[in-house]
């Protein structure tokens, strides 16, 4: 036959040709996170132009009438004028703006409230307890929620576990805020098991060494248990209804008539099947969630950047708080694509061609 | 005499980024006089998207069809009434086809309106009574009843009931009896022929099995990858089948004999397939199952001709 | 209404909203002053005693009296904010669905994009330029944020619906688009459409008591979340005033816990059938 003339190059062929879905796969969402990046930009651009009474040009002139209150606000307000070149024509404020985040890069010039410090270097001091908690909280709450949830579905018949998914539908309806509440009130202030209220002991100096570190960490066991308790509930039902309907499957049935054992089964067959969807929802649901995170900073009084952005809103700071707005998007924008890209790992119908 | 249906160059592709020719260049036509035209073919042949061209749902990338002489694609309104009243149509699957929030009433009452068939409540009501009995159901059983209630069987009558009220002149009957029972489908295929010979109903019957299409009749035409390879008489093409790929469906019909198995392994090889050979088009696209290929198969593409045997018959096939 | 969980979030619900809307009645009733939400008819923050049995606020009001009046106007922002978001995410999803192709595609990155940057931080740059904070203002930005989970539901099942072969027999009926829509399309879409109004309500109820605990939000509109974030930055958890931040709280998790009873008794009431049409193929 005409087709196996020249098998090697036949071979090679259609071992590129299996890849190209996959090629087409990363460049496609790499493509959709770079279109989503500068539309979210171009977004924060246009709200603080075009929000009603400007602010960008109201806050100028706050912080004139404010000269003298705030230090160095009048600097403040005459750099800004210059750097955002508010007289300038709209496009080429948009064309330095889109320079000043790709080349800056991120750089939104100077916090008011804190003159001379720039935005940026404001964010990075706050970013690390956002970032570490937050981070800690998906996370573990990914993977109890989707370990549990299959465990749930793979019992689905017990009595145990009925009562055990009531419990966690009722976790998963409760506000985020209400939980913390409940939690901050019980455990800590009615028995006094954790200390709450600051991010670590009031006596203590940041530092590396291990009496901080700990104080740290028993400081954050209830934010972080508060999300993880909220975001896994929502994991371990969705695992479970899926275990539920591939335990349906036919596929399954032919397993079990194969004589596997229910270990394998539960791991090669159900598990990895349910486990798709799981992590694709990883990718839709960080946004969500730092939403959460940024208010459980509040309540437990965390400095990260949900405390940064209230502080920043009440004293109508609007550099930081562009800069907020873009970092937000930006860490869960590279959240997600990097959730997207690993896609491939989990499913092989995007990794290859069957063809 | 005109014809009533004529399909010209019929041609359709799907996608953008990465296309699939379902219809190639398919070109056929009904007389005017009730007749019976099968179309077969395995899945991917491309006879669903014909049909739903033809039926207007769908928009070809080449060719046109003429119905009565006039473009299906008219613009004119009242020939569009027209035209739905006398093409009408039998899905493929006797569930998705009703709408579960309405009682199985209205697949028959919508065209009595939308057609203005009957000119009182009580001549729609007889109308539909009497088609449900000319289907072999009682009005009793199925009016009033929500469509999971009734059988895949008793749904797909309801739809030969419909075509009973309206009274086309071409029904486009879509794989309609491979999703009801063996008795079902034999009551149905009676209807059709009891249709064509009463009622002056032509069919063009879309399947993948060819045993149906034998207990028709009438005429036959066999496509494969969107393209026809043979075309004729239903009777002449089972008996004498030319192309290898026809020759290769009629073998595997299985005869009812439990001494007879299928004689030899059939020559499908489909590992040989591979995707760049697949979007070379401008060749015989059966070449690579083919038992008997030679190098013009892959070079060019065979017309439909004449065959030499029988000249209702038509194959496309560098062997003749 | 067979389905338990409907019965009983159902029923539930409408206690809750009788509650909220008898909610000044009741306030009016309980006290001697002629406005029950006076301002410095107390100290602020006042020890909890039978006249104020959840201590009075910041402005020196009675806590109970500002909890009666304010459950009526969380749950105004969430009906508005409910259908502002339903409106939007059903014209959205059903253009995207229905018309496909190139606009399906438009559409579907605009709903990702909004489904995936994290709209808190939007709504706290947007809500401090807003100048007048009332109801109607409040509940319509919520509104403009809910669309997305609302677009994307809609928009998968008019997808799934209008490819069902009903939609093909409907046009060999010579109905027209619009018939389609309205006859076809629309009565299986209900009840996914009535989920949308209380699952956008549900968010924006939330967001709206999230934004406030961030600490935007105005006494102009006195909401449970107002109350409940300004009790806790004064410290009401350890200092005796937990019942300004429990009261509320409690109210939002059951308004929420009704709807979602509602939500998931629908879905198990409709589902059902819409399964067994899709069974066939």
């Amino acid at each position: 036959m005409k087709n196996e003339e020249k098998p090697e190059e036949k071979s090679f062929r259609s071992r590129l040709q299996r890849y190209r879905p996959l090629a087409r796969y990363l460049g496609n969402r790499f493509g959709v996170y770079l279109f989503t990046l500068w539309a979210s930009l171009s977004l924060a651009f246009i709200l603080f132009r075009f929000m009603p009474g400007n602010p960008m040009a109201m806050s100028v002139t706050q912080l004139q009438s404010n000269a003298g209150l705030i230090v160095g606000a009048d600097k403040a307000a005459e750099y800004y004028r210059e750097k955002m070149g508010l007289n300038e024509p709209l496009h080429i404020q948009y064309l330095k703006f889109l320079k000043n985040m790709i080349f800056g890069p991120f750089d939104f010039g100077h916090s008011f409230v804190k003159y001379p410090t720039p935005v940026n270097e404001v964010i990075g001091r706050y970013l690390p307890w956002t970032l570490g908690l937050f981070t800690t909280s998906v996370i573990l709450a990914w993977i109890l929620g989707t370990a549990i949830g299959a465990l749930l579905g793979w019992m689905r018949r017990s009595r145990f576990a009925s009562w055990a998914i009531v419990l966690t539908t009722l976790i998963n309806i409760t506000p985020i805020y209400v939980l913390a509440v409940f939690l901050l009130l019980g455990l800590s202030y009615k028995l006094g098991w954790l200390p709450s209220g600051r991010p670590y002991d009031a006596q203590m100096m940041p530092s590396w060494k291990w009496p901080f570190i700990k104080s740290v960490l028993i400081h954050a066991i209830l934010p972080v248990g508060t999300m993880v308790l909220v975001w896994s509930s929502g994991w371990i039902l969705g695992m479970r209804s899926l275990m539920v309907s591939v335990l349906g499957e036919d596929y399954l049935a032919y397993a079990r008539a194969k004589g596997l054992s229910p270990l394998t089964i539960l791991k090669e067959y159900a598990f990895r099947n349910a486990l798709l969807p799981q992590v694709a929802g990883l990718a839709i649901v960080l946004g969500m969630s730092l939403n959460g995170a940024y208010i459980i900073e509040i309540i437990f009084r965390i400095p990260g950047l949900g405390t940064l952005f209230a502080n920043a809103a009440a004293l109508r700071d609007f550099n930081t708080m562009m800069g907020l707005l873009v970092f937000s998007a930006f860490t869960v924008l590279t959240g997600s694509l990097i959730v997207d890209l690993a896609m491939p790992l989990f499913d092989p119908r995007i990794r290859r061609s069957d063809a | 005499m005109a014809d009533l249906l004529t399909v010209t160059s019929l041609g359709q592709i799907f996608g953008t980024m990465t296309t699939v020719q379902a219809v190639d260049d398919v070109s056929f036509t009904m007389p005017k006089e009730p007749s019976i035209f099968n179309l077969v073919g395995e899945s991917g042949s491309g006879k669903t998207t014909i049909a739903r061209i033809i039926l207007g749902l769908q928009k070809p990338t080449a060719g046109h069809v003429l119905y009565n002489n006039t473009d299906i694609g008219s613009k004119d309104k009242q020939w569009q009434t027209l035209f739905h009243r006398e093409v009408q149509a039998v899905f493929q699957n006797p569930y998705s086809v009703y709408n579960p929030v309405y009682k199985v009433d209205r697949v028959l009452q919508t065209p009595i309106r939308k057609f203005k068939l009957s000119r009182s409540q009580q001549e729609s009501r007889e109308m539909i009574e009497s088609s449900l009995r000319a289907v072999d159901l009682r009005p009793g059983d199925v009016l009033g009843k929500y469509p999971h209630q009734l059988s895949g069987g008793q749904r797909q009558r309801v739809m030969l009931a419909r075509i009973h009220l309206i009274q086309p002149r071409l029904i486009i009957a879509d794989e309609a009896v491979s999703m009801v029972d063996a008795a079902g489908r034999v009551t149905f295929l009676n209807v059709l022929l009891d249709f064509r010979e009463r009622l002056n109903i032509s069919t063009l019957y879309i399947t993948h099995d060819l045993s149906t299409a034998q207990y028709l009749g009438g005429n036959i035409i066999v496509l494969y990858k969107g393209r026809i390879v043979e075309a004729g008489l239903t009777r002449e093409v089972t008996k004498n089948p030319l192309h290898p790929y026809a020759r290769l469906l009629i073998q595997s019909i299985p005869a009812p004999d439990p001494n007879k198995r299928w004689a030899e392994k059939l020559p499908l090889n489909m590992a040989e397939m591979s995707l760049v050979q697949s979007t070379n088009r401008a060749r015989c696209l059966f070449a690579e199952r083919c038992p008997n290929v030679m190098d013009a198969c892959w070079q060019t593409r065979p017309e439909l001709r004449k065959a030499p045997t029988d000249n209702t018959h038509e194959v496309a096939c560098h062997l003749y | 209404m067979r389905n338990p969980k409907l019965l009983i979030g159902g029923l539930l619900f409408l206690g809750l909203l009788i509650f909220a809307l008898a909610g000044p009645t009741i306030a009016k009733s309980r006290t001697k002053l002629k406005d029950p939400l006076q301002i410095s008819a107390y100290t602020p923050y006042q020890a909890v005693s039978d006249e104020i049995p959840i201590g009075s606020d910041q402005l020196g009001r009675d806590a109970m009296a500002v909890f009666l009046y304010g459950m009526r106007l969380s749950l105004g922002v969430g009906f508005v904010a409910g259908i502002v978001g339903t409106l939007l995410g059903v014209l959205v999803g059903f253009v995207a669905g229905f018309v496909g192709g190139n606009t399906d595609t438009i559409l579907r990155v605009l709903t990702d994009m909004f489904l995936v940057v994290p709209t808190l931080p939007l709504l706290m740059v947007l809500s401090i330029s807003v100048d007048k904070w009332d109801l109607l203002t409040i509940g319509l930005l919520l509104g403009l944020f809910s669309w997305p989970f609302v677009a994307r539901t809609v928009r998968a099942q008019v997808f799934s619906l209008s490819q069902r072969p009903f939609v093909d027999l409907a046009r060999l009926n010579n109905e027209n688009s619009l018939e389609i829509i309205v006859q076809e399309l629309i009565p299986g879409l209900l009840p996914y459409i009535f989920l949308s109004v209380s699952g956008a309500a549900v968010g924006a109820m939330l967001a709206e008591a999230g934004l406030q605990i961030l600490g935007i939000g105005s006494g102009n509109l006195a909401t449970l979340g107002y109350l409940m974030a300004k009790a806790m930055g004064a410290g009401a958890l350890g200092g005796g005033f937990a019942g300004q931040v429990l009261l509320p709280a409690g109210y939002l998790t059951l308004t929420f816990l009704c709807l979602n009873l509602i939500n998931m008794g629908l879905d198990e009431q409709f589902n059902p059938r819409l399964q067994t049409t899709a069974h066939g193929e």
